[in-house]
């Protein structure tokens, strides 16, 4: 992967934050759930103005040296994925592949009967948080 | 966008540009000096030597600036629509001399916008010889310097001084060329670019020459300025359209459109510089959002004094020249050399900016909307000098507590206060800004620097994160919750609001999932603090501060007994915390309330168990535990509905009866009650008694006499007192304990009931010795119908001398003697009786005068109260031996109220035996249910032996 993944966020349908994971050392939590939460927003600016047929929401914003990205199923969840700014084109069929294996993550989590996927309860399943830093690492 | 909250620190830096050149184009304030079109001259060889060239150097001197400079914009033409010729009024102009390296070099594929717009040379020879030979030389090596310049206007100037006129008309007579004409022919190619000037030293002839000349040279600038403008235009054009492509750099395009506006600026035209500052914000921002910013990467800042310069400074480094080789654009913010460059910096440049803006506001008259946004822009200044300041103080150890840092830093870990090791102090030692520098080694100056970098507008910030804060929750943000929170925490601390500022606190500390260890201590301690110094109680419902659990309710039964409740109290924080008082409250169906409570608690972390105690509940029923108020200080945590608990009253240790009075008349119509009360072991200092009855009625009475007579000695020391009744309650004297006291109530009967027995409510109120207060119910039934009729006749027989009726004689003894008993209801019992007059002191009988009144006493009691009065003195004398006299007042209820009703009366009545029913074990767990199981089998060994005895 030619660019780093500074931050994944899974916020649910009613936004809120179901999973923010910091994969960066240089940032503090804190700015991971700000610019989740930001990218609400925008998120849904992008799927009211337009007729969105792609789930891949393209990018959503660049701040300071940073790029986010965003992708929303059919049931609203969003998956928010910030990567660190570098000279080189981040390229949209990389990073819908890597939201494509977030969101089969998130399937996975879903179809397990335990999982209550309307408690506004973070997740905490290690499948996913190991299927997450799989993400991060390839 | 309501989340948009943050204002970027790029954001800032730009907008105090945009402002800081706002306010100068407002005010008309000439900036920096060097900003002036420069025109160069040269001085032909022989101009050096003659006076003349120099002379006219500083003429032109003289008669600069420039004025009335008409000007059109050639890019409105292009576009179609014709912008209006201008006109400017002033340019400055600078005069300098020419030397071949005063053009910086520039670099081949990028574009050098330079100061110079016009070169002069200075032609004064009339020899054409000389020209041929040395001038025209020298002006073609001039010509291939100046020339190939881009943009860049040149000019001959052929001076001719008075005499030189002459001789030069006479050349022209013959037909022979001058020098201005070979010239001429020489060097103007397409445009009149060489000029001939006469000057005779003669102000007013010169002053057409002047003129002419002077419109020789606005010509000439205009025309090198607006090549100029179509050709920044061009290559701004063509690198915006490049926007999309990879590896396209802002910088670039920043420096030409900065190179426009810079030009604009030479000319004085700074309206038309502004809207390219404008427009190049408003691509900044455009790029910004498209693909963020990858041409921040490289960035300088490293020589020394950068970080305490002055922004606004454009003089202090060639700026433009270094963003043209690509080596500087901005400053690098992520890579600095050494550590807390950029805090300094950016601190810096702030302050610097408000400083100048302050300055030109101060002496401007502008609209109040403007200064509305200048506001809005130096708050943004400000807070990002504060953040500085934060991180720096931090850093420092000069700024204990940092609860705001972190919002827009990018650093990991914000170094502990405490540890600021000499590595850090060192490389703070290398801050050049003096007054920065020095207010990070103390404390107070910090103090100073800090809040004179603050609006302080609390208010306003406080009504602006109030609302959000309350957003959050109902998303589940907890992060950015906390980070609101904390914010409104400060507003509220410093506009020294006390309550909210306890709720924010209690907002923050409950939610500790999040804080740092040392932060959460610190609004503990805020918390206690302030709750201890807070003026107005503060109540607040539920917090998850706490968590409580009312584990067990005991009630215990004896006569000092007290209500203990057992309550789980979870501590939320990891903090241990110290209560002045948690009080509880208990409420039953009826409405009668119960407190306990227990005061000077200390709550460790995580979960404690504690015992509430208050005074006994005496009336049974169910309880609702209404509320636990937990305090600190000013501060009442609330917990509602805890569940609800059966409660099964304890007696008290005084026993209330209400009956027809003791003596009674026959003759008389009932009309009141007497009503004895008996004080056990304890005595009573004051209380009162409500009669209420639903079949009776009771008027209201102005006072009541008492009696009190000692239960032990009888007949002893009767007393009487009368005590005024206070709105219907009978207000009760002292009373010590083992006495009697005793009343008469006055009744109607507002319903006639068919079995004469009535209902009566006796709601007794009273404080002990000790001064607690207690409350107890006691329903009597009372029947009106007299316990004995009394009929009789007279038969006159004074021969009699023996009693004829053997019958009679018996039952006379046995009313002399034991007394009789009446063994049914409604049993006939004739008496016969002897009246004979009352012997006198000698023994004689006087006769019976007529019309004497005989008075027939009928003493009697009810086989039950004999029986009763019977146990409670064995269960006293037992009690007393056993040492458990506390128990006396409940275990007198058990056997007036279970025991007595269910011996069998007529079997004593008969053979003098009481045969007691077995111990009835299930009634006596049920009045003891509220009770410590120790103390219930006590109570049952102990009723086992009553019972045997």
């Amino acid at each position: 992967m030619p660019f780093d993944v500074v931050c994944i966020a899974v916020i649910g349908k009613m936004n809120n934050p179901l999973y923010i994971k910091n994969c960066s050392s240089t940032y503090q939590d804190l700015k991971c759930h700000y610019i989740a939460h930001t990218s609400i927003d925008l998120v849904e600016e992008r799927i009211s103005t337009t007729k969105h047929t792609d789930q891949y929401l393209g990018l959503l914003y660049a701040m300071e040296e940073l790029a986010v990205f965003g992708y929303i199923t059919n049931t609203r969840v969003k998956f928010i994925i910030v990567t660190s700014l570098q000279d080189v084109a981040i390229k949209d069929q990389e990073m819908k592949n890597l939201f494509r294996k977030i969101h089969n993550s998130y399937v996975s989590l879903v179809s397990n009967p335990f999982y209550n996927p309307d408690s506004h309860k973070p997740i905490v399943s290690a499948n996913f948080e190991r299927a997450m830093a799989e993400v991060t690492a390839t | 966008m309501r989340r948009r909250l943050t204002l970027w620190l790029v954001t800032a830096v730009f907008k105090l540009a945009t402002a800081a050149f706002l306010l100068r184009a407002t005010v008309g304030e000439q900036m920096a000096d060097n900003k002036r079109v420069i025109i160069t001259y040269t001085y032909g060889p022989d101009a050096e030597e003659n006076g003349l060239g120099i002379g006219f150097a500083d003429d032109l001197e003289g008669r600069l600036p420039l004025r009335n400079v008409a000007w059109q914009n050639p890019l409105g033409f292009s576009k179609g629509n014709t912008s209006p010729p201008r006109v400017i009024e002033l340019l400055e102009v600078e005069l300098k001399r020419y030397s071949p390296e005063m053009f910086p070099r520039a670099m081949p594929g990028t574009l050098y916008h330079s100061p110079y717009f016009l070169h002069l040379y200075l032609v004064t020879t009339d020899d054409s010889e000389f020209y041929k030979g040395t001038v025209r030389k020298q002006i073609q090596e001039w010509l291939n310097v100046v020339a190939n310049k881009k943009n860049q206007e040149w000019l001959i100037v052929y001076l001719i001084n008075a005499e030189s006129k002459g001789k030069s008309a006479r050349f022209l007579g013959v037909g022979a060329s001058s020098v201005f004409d070979k010239l001429k022919s020489d060097f103007s190619f397409k445009k009149e670019r060489c000029i001939r000037m006469k000057l005779q030293n003669d102000p007013g002839k010169d002053a057409e020459a002047w003129t002419d000349f002077q419109n020789h040279l606005k010509e000439g600038i205009i025309s090198s300025l607006n090549q100029q403008i179509i050709q920044y235009d061009e290559d701004t054009r063509r690198i915006d359209q490049q926007r999309l492509m990879p590896g396209w750099n802002y910088c670039q395009y920043f420096i030409m459109k900065e190179g426009l506006a810079y030009t604009f600026e030479f000319m004085n035209l700074i309206d038309e510089a502004l809207l390219q500052y404008d427009e190049l914000e408003a691509s900044f921002f455009q790029t910004l959002a498209e693909q963020g910013a990858p041409w921040f990467a490289k960035f300088g800042g490293l020589e020394p004094e950068d970080d305490s310069a002055n922004i606004l400074e454009l003089q202090r480094k060639p700026y433009r020249d270094m963003i043209m080789q690509n080596k500087i654009s901005i400053f690098d913010f992520r890579v600095s050399l050494f550590p807390f460059f950029r805090e300094a910096w950016v601190y810096s440049a702030c302050v610097n900016v408000i400083c100048h803006c302050d300055e030109l506001v101060a002496v401007s008259s502008l609209q109040p909307e403007i200064l509305a946004g200048y506001d809005g822009e130096k708050a943004d200044l400000l807070r990002c000098a504060r953040i500085q300041l934060d991180k720096l103080g931090v850093a420092s150890g000069t700024y204990r507590d940092a609860p705001g840092i972190g919002f827009a830093s990018t650093h990991a870990t914000a170094p502990d206060p405490e540890s600021a090791s000499s590595a850090i102090k060192d490389s703070l030692q290398k801050i050049t800004n003096s007054e920065l520098r020095s207010s990070l080694f103390s404390a107070e100056a910090f103090d100073e620097l800090y809040l004179r970098n603050s609006i302080c507008r609390f208010a306003e910030a406080a009504a602006v994160w109030e609302p959000l804060q309350k957003q959050f929750p109902n998303e589940s943000w907890d992060v950015l919750d906390d980070l609101l929170a904390e914010k409104l925490a400060s507003c509220w601390k410093m506009l020294s609001n006390q309550d909210r500022y306890l709720q924010s606190c209690l907002h923050l500390v409950a939610c500790p999932t999040i804080a740092t260890q040392r932060r959460i201590k610190y609004f503990v301690d805020e918390l206690i603090r302030t709750s201890h110094e807070a003026s107005e109680v503060l109540h607040v419902e539920n917090s998850p501060l706490l968590h409580l659990n009312v584990k067990n309710v005991i009630n215990t039964i004896s006569d000092d007994g007290q209500l203990l409740i057992a309550l789980d109290v979870t501590n939320r924080l990891p903090e241990e915390l110290e209560f002045d008082q948690i009080l509880l409250r208990l409420v039953s169906s009826d409405g009668i309330e119960f407190y306990c409570s227990m005061n000077d608690i200390k709550l460790g972390v995580a979960k404690s168990l504690i015992q509430l105690s208050g005074q006994k509940v005496t009336i049974s029923g169910t309880y609702v535990v209404d509320s636990v108020t937990c305090q600190i200080g000013k501060l009442k945590l609330i917990y509602r509905d805890l569940g609800s608990f059966p409660i099964t009253g304890g007696a008290v240790p005084f026993r209330i009866s209400a009956d027809l009075p003791d003596q009674t008349w026959s003759q008389d119509a009932n009309s009141t009650l007497q009503i004895k009360l008996f004080t056990g072991s304890q005595a009573l200092k004051e209380g009162c008694i409500m009669i209420t009855g639903s079949t009776l009625s009771f008027p209201n009475i102005k006072s009541m006499l008492f009696r009190t007579s000692s239960v032990a000695e009888t007949g002893a020391h009767v007393k009487e007192c009368a005590i005024d009744t206070v709105e219907n309650k009978i207000m009760l004297p002292a009373v010590s304990s083992f006495e009697q006291l005793s009343f008469l109530m006055p009744f109607q009967e507002s319903v006639k009931a068919a079995s004469g027995d009535h209902k009566v409510k006796l709601t007794f109120t009273y404080t002990t010795l000790d001064g607690k207060r207690h409350i107890w119910y006691e329903t009597e039934t009372i029947n009106l119908t007299p316990a004995i009729e009394v009929t009789h006749a007279i038969v006159y027989n004074p021969e009699a001398k023996s009693h004829a009726n053997c019958k009679s004689q018996r039952i006379d003894e046995r009313f002399n003697g034991s007394g009789s008993v009446f063994e049914q209801p409604r049993y006939e019992f004739p008496v016969v009786y002897h009246l004979r007059p009352k012997p006198d002191a000698e023994g004689k009988q006087s006769p019976i005068a007529e019309n004497a009144k005989i008075q027939l006493d009928v003493a009697y009691h009810d086989l039950d109260k004999e029986i009763e009065e019977y146990f409670l003195a064995s269960l006293d004398k037992l009690l007393s031996e056993r040492d458990m006299t506390q128990y006396s007042g409940c275990l007198m209820h058990y056997i007036c109220d279970m025991l007595v009703p269910n011996i069998d009366i007529l079997q004593y009545a008969l053979k003098d035996i009481i045969s007691l029913p077995p111990l009835d074990l299930p009634g006596l767990h049920a009045m003891l249910r509220s009770e410590r199981p120790e103390t219930i089998n006590r109570i049952e060994e102990f009723l086992t032996v009553f019972h045997e005895v």
